[in-house]
């Protein structure tokens, strides 16, 4: 459930986007949920910020579209954490997926600088 | 979706997870220079609702419905075992309510709506009725039954239809290698079997070919039958019984629960062309008796259209029946036509426009139940609202901790539905239980199918969930209505309890319901008790009649004195004497009779009669008959002329009104060919009556004489019950008589039931479900009072603490309660001025509106009420000022 008193200096994230953002993230390797959102802040230099709230969900729906796989490891902290990897059907859904985001980028991209006036 | 089994280990695993992320970021967090005890909460903070986002996640797996269900089921269970009270209320108002219905229900789908057990394709077959003029009568009349003349009425009629007629079933005494036994025999014709394809249980049914005079003698028995007396063996076949004096030979064993068209049990078939001899001796062929009656039913070709059907039988009817006769109503146009009726009786007398008596006191009976399911239902939502509104609080923190609306309506229909079905459960057991004894008591056959089945149990299940989603829709939109903050800081104080008009007219309706059904016991038990004022000109309390001779017109062997003696001795008996056909109810004679100075009898006829009686020395005495003028008949008037007779008082003044009938002479035809001899009558008798609504009979008694030329029945008037006397009584006459019948012996109380039955079935049913209405209103309102005075408690203990006296707190809870039954007690007085039209029929000599019993009822109903109101006026008279005020 979104809280009202989220910052504004967070970006929302779009549904769909998130997990296109997982499966990019989890492209370079098997992670837990807690690594997963401490890459996407790295990556995204603190501008992304993912709200627990969706994360797990997030992951969870994936792992039921059998997009991302799941299975208990023990981490160099002597922790048991939940490790999730990239599945092959889950590689296809990304590489779908990002020709559609590179499609919609463009094109926003596009509206979002304007063509020169045609001289009449 | 993840199936419930493993869902418990996955939730644990999640934890886990959620634990693992949280432990890692506080780490981090360390790391980065924060104490432990920050770095925990920061990184909570960071996470947000942990719950929630477990919740969330938890309906990414799928079968969140499930869960969810899960979740309210256990909850509805949690909270029903909380209140074991409340749970105990509502299941039982529901068992008693739904059972009580769903027992009628079982008993009228039986009775009414289904085909008759044991006839194959039923939808092909047919009754068949005559609509003809009758002398005497307005219009045309349906005719159900035909004469033995008419058997043969649709023979060759039309090759689409096959006719098979069956007699009415009657007594007789069955005789075989075990013994004698009363058997239900009906006579039918030889196509009777195959016209309904009866599935014989074993052997064959009886074939046209059985059915003429030159055929051996055969007999199909019932299930029953072969079960109790023959042991369930195949060897029954073949095996020889006697009737009349005639053997037969068992050839087939009926399906389990056959008993033809009706449901009156019947234990043996046997063919008409062969039996009717025996059964209706020279009666047979007068077409003047018609005291024997056959009925019809055909089997139609499907794909036959109905009107040549009904054509090719009609001109049968018409080559056989006299043309239409010109009645003293005026002529009738029309001639006789065949009419096809339903074999599903309540289709057939829909259709035919009579509606028979067990119809109607079904109806009523349904009508009752119904009312009581009402009552119930209406309590139940009653209950359930007060529950919604004590939980108000309830409602309004899980509002706040985010429930959703939908889910919260959601939860409570899951409740309500759980308890609605807890109580069909326990109401099919209550319809089981409830339908044997419904079926008991209207219809008192044995119905080899069970009752209750799939049907009975279908139409509880759908009644329960209607009960459950309208019982709990109300206090779910109550609840999902609610106003968070308002319900938070007012509690149930505040909250909108006097507003609620439904509750009120749910209180109101279910007073008014209950008198409605105490008002038809009342009528009902007073029908009972007039009937039993009325005077039958005999002691009808104290009578016993056993048959010599066993109903056989065979010569009893022994002197009817020589048995009277002995029965004189037996303890209990306060007289006895021998008579012929002197108790109309029992059986009944008629000679042709001329009487001095009256022209034609049959003008004077009407409502039967004059009957004719021989009676023994001692028969006043052994009837209690009343001789009203005159003498009795001196001992040497029982061997010898003079010829003499009494009369009873309706024959004296409705054949010589105004003049004196000791001395007139009556002309018995005694024997045919001569010319009968004057009978002067010496005194005036009492008038019997055949049954409470019939008029006092005409009828005359001589003196029996013991000629050894026609059976002979023993009157005996006991002291106290006769019913017990019956056993000692056959006992003793067995053995003089070793050939009688166990069912020789019949007490005149046991055959006027019959004619008490319907006010005694409307007393007993209006009794059962009047008492269970009542204690159920008493319940919804005990509920609405004490819930209202638990909600008063803060009120009533600044009152008492103001000084007010208990009495006077307590009696503003007992006025809610009269208030609410005045507002009952008017509203079901209108429906029983409103319904008691329908009711009127069915009562004897007792006014719908009989002032006397709607005001004892409205009495008793408003002191039940006041009775549900005392405790919790009690308790709140006894509010203690203290503990009220810091409850808050």
């Amino acid at each position: 459930m979104a809280s009202k008193d989220r910052p504004l200096s967070r970006i929302e994230l779009l549904q769909g986007t998130l997990d296109l953002i997982i499966l990019q993230t989890l492209r370079w390797g098997p992670r837990h949920g807690y690594g997963i959102t401490q890459l996407i802040r790295a990556g995204s230099k603190d501008a992304l910020q993912v709200d627990t709230g969706s994360l797990y969900p997030a992951l969870h729906r994936l792992e039921r579209q059998k997009f991302v796989a799941a299975e208990w490891q023990t981490s160099e902290n002597k922790q048991r954490v939940r490790v999730y990897r990239l599945t092959d059907r889950g590689r296809k859904q990304l590489a779908a997926e990002r020709s559609r985001w590179d499609q919609i980028s463009e094109a926003i991209a596009g509206l979002m600088k304007p063509q020169p006036e045609p001289e009449s | 979706m993840i199936w419930p089994w493993r869902r418990r280990r996955r939730e644990a695993e999640l934890d886990e997870e959620i634990q693992g992320h949280l432990a890692m970021a506080a780490r981090d967090r360390e790391a980065a220079g924060e104490s432990p005890t920050e770095a925990g909460y920061a990184a909570r903070r960071e996470f947000g609702n942990a719950t929630l986002v477990k919740e969330v996640t938890r309906q990414m797996w799928g079968g969140v419905w499930l869960d969810h269900l899960r979740q309210d089921l256990r909850q509805a269970v949690r909270s029903a075992l909380r209140a074991p009270g409340f749970t105990a209320m509502v299941v039982a108002t529901l068992a008693l309510g739904l059972g009580a219905t769903a027992a009628m229900f079982g008993v009228l789908d039986r009775l009414l709506l289904r085909a008759p057990i044991g006839v194959g394709d039923p939808e092909q077959v047919a009754r068949l009725f005559v609509q003809e003029a009758r002398e005497g009568r307005p219009g045309l009349q349906l005719r159900s039954s035909y004469l033995y003349q008419e058997l043969r009425f649709f023979d060759g009629a039309d090759s689409t239809v096959s006719v098979a007629f069956w007699g009415s079933s009657g007594t007789a005494p069955l005789k075989d290698d075990v013994g004698t036994l009363d058997a239900q025999v009906t006579m039918v014709t030889g196509g009777y079997f195959q016209v309904l394809r009866v599935p014989m249980a074993v052997g064959r049914p009886l074939l046209p070919t059985d059915d003429s005079a030159s055929s051996p003698p055969a007999a199909v028995v019932s299930y029953a039958l072969w079960r109790n007396r023959y042991g369930a063996t195949p060897a029954v076949l073949g095996k020889v019984v006697y009737l009349k004096g005639r053997a037969y030979t068992v050839v087939g064993v009926a399906p389990r629960g056959f008993s033809g068209l009706s449901n009156t049990a019947v234990d043996l078939w046997v063919p008409v062309s062969i039996a009717a001899d025996d059964v209706l001796g020279p009666m047979l062929h007068n077409p003047m008796v018609r005291l024997y009656a056959f009925y019809a039913a055909a089997r139609l070709r499907p794909g036959t259209p109905r009107p040549r059907i009904v054509g090719a039988l009609t001109l049968a009817v018409r080559r056989h029946l006299p043309p239409p006769l010109t009645t003293k109503y005026g002529p009738v146009e029309a001639e006789p036509t065949v009419v096809l009726g339903s074999i599903i009786p309540g289709r057939e007398q829909v259709e035919l426009g009579h509606v028979g008596e067990s119809l109607r006191l079904s109806l009523l009976v349904g009508a009752v139940a119904l009312i009581v399911c009402l009552i119930a239902i209406a309590n139940v939502a009653n209950l359930l609202l007060l529950r919604a509104v004590a939980r108000k609080r309830e409602t309004g923190i899980r509002l706040a901790l985010g429930v959703s609306r939908w889910r919260l309506v959601r939860s409570v229909l899951v409740e309500s539905l759980l308890l609605a079905f807890v109580g069909a459960a326990v109401a099919a057991w209550v319809a089981s239980v409830g339908g044997e004894i419904l079926r008991k008591l209207i219809v008192r056959e044995d119905w080899s199918a069970p009752l209750v089945g799939a049907r009975v149990f279908g139409f509880v299940a759908l009644i329960a969930f209607v009960v459950g989603t309208v019982t709990g829709l109300v206090p779910a939109a109550l609840g999902a209505r609610a106003d968070v903050v308002a319900s938070l800081r007012s509690g149930v104080r505040l909250s909108t309890w006097r507003r609620s008009i439904v509750r009120s007219l749910l209180t109101v309706g279910q007073a008014a319901l209950t008198l409605v059904l105490l008002a038809g016991f009342g009528l009902f038990a007073r029908s009972v008790y007039r009937a039993q004022q009325v005077d039958f000109g005999v002691d009808m309390q104290h009578l016993l009649l056993a048959s010599l001779g066993g109903g056989d017109a065979k010569a009893s062997p022994v002197n009817p004195e020589d048995v009277l003696a002995r029965v004189r001795r037996l303890p209990g008996v306060r007289a006895a004497a021998a008579a012929r056909t002197a108790i109309p109810i029992f059986s009944y004679g008629v000679r042709y009779l001329r009487a001095e100075g009256v022209a034609s009898l049959s003008n004077s006829t009407a409502g039967g009669g004059p009957f004719f009686s021989a009676i023994g020395p001692g028969y006043l005495e052994a009837a209690g008959l009343h001789l009203l003028r005159g003498r009795f008949f001196a001992a040497g008037e029982f061997v010898a002329p003079p010829m003499v007779a009494l009369v009873s008082s309706e024959m004296a003044r409705r054949l010589w009104p105004g003049a004196e009938a000791i001395g007139k002479c009556l002309f018995i035809q005694l024997s045919v060919g001569q010319p009968p001899p004057c009978t002067s009558i010496v005194g005036i008798v009492g008038s019997v009556r055949q049954g409470v609504s019939e008029p006092p009979l005409m009828q005359y008694y001589v003196p029996l004489r013991h000629e050894g030329e026609a059976y002979v029945e023993i009157v005996v008037r006991t002291s106290g019950d006769p019913e017990r006397l019956v056993a000692p009584l056959t006992a003793e006459l067995k053995r003089l008589l070793p050939d009688l019948p166990d069912g020789a012996v019949h007490s005149a109380p046991s055959i006027m039931a019959s004619h008490f039955r319907a006010w005694r079935l409307g007393t007993t049913l209006f009794a059962i479900f009047g008492g269970l209405a009542l204690l159920i209103a008493m319940v919804g309102l005990y509920s609405v009072v004490a819930f209202d005075g638990a909600r008063r408690t803060p009120e009533f203990g600044i009152r008492i603490a103001l000084g007010a006296r208990g009495w006077s707190v307590a009696r503003l809870l007992i006025g809610q309660g009269a208030r609410y039954g005045l507002a009952g007690l008017v509203v079901g007085l209108a429906l029983v001025f409103a319904l008691g039209r329908l009711v009127a029929p069915q009562l004897f000599q007792t006014s719908a509106h009989d002032p006397l019993i709607l005001g004892g009822v409205a009495a008793l109903l408003l002191v039940a009420i006041l009775a549900a109101c005392i405790v919790p006026a009690w308790t709140a008279a006894r509010a203690d000022p203290r503990e009220a005020l810091q409850a808050e």
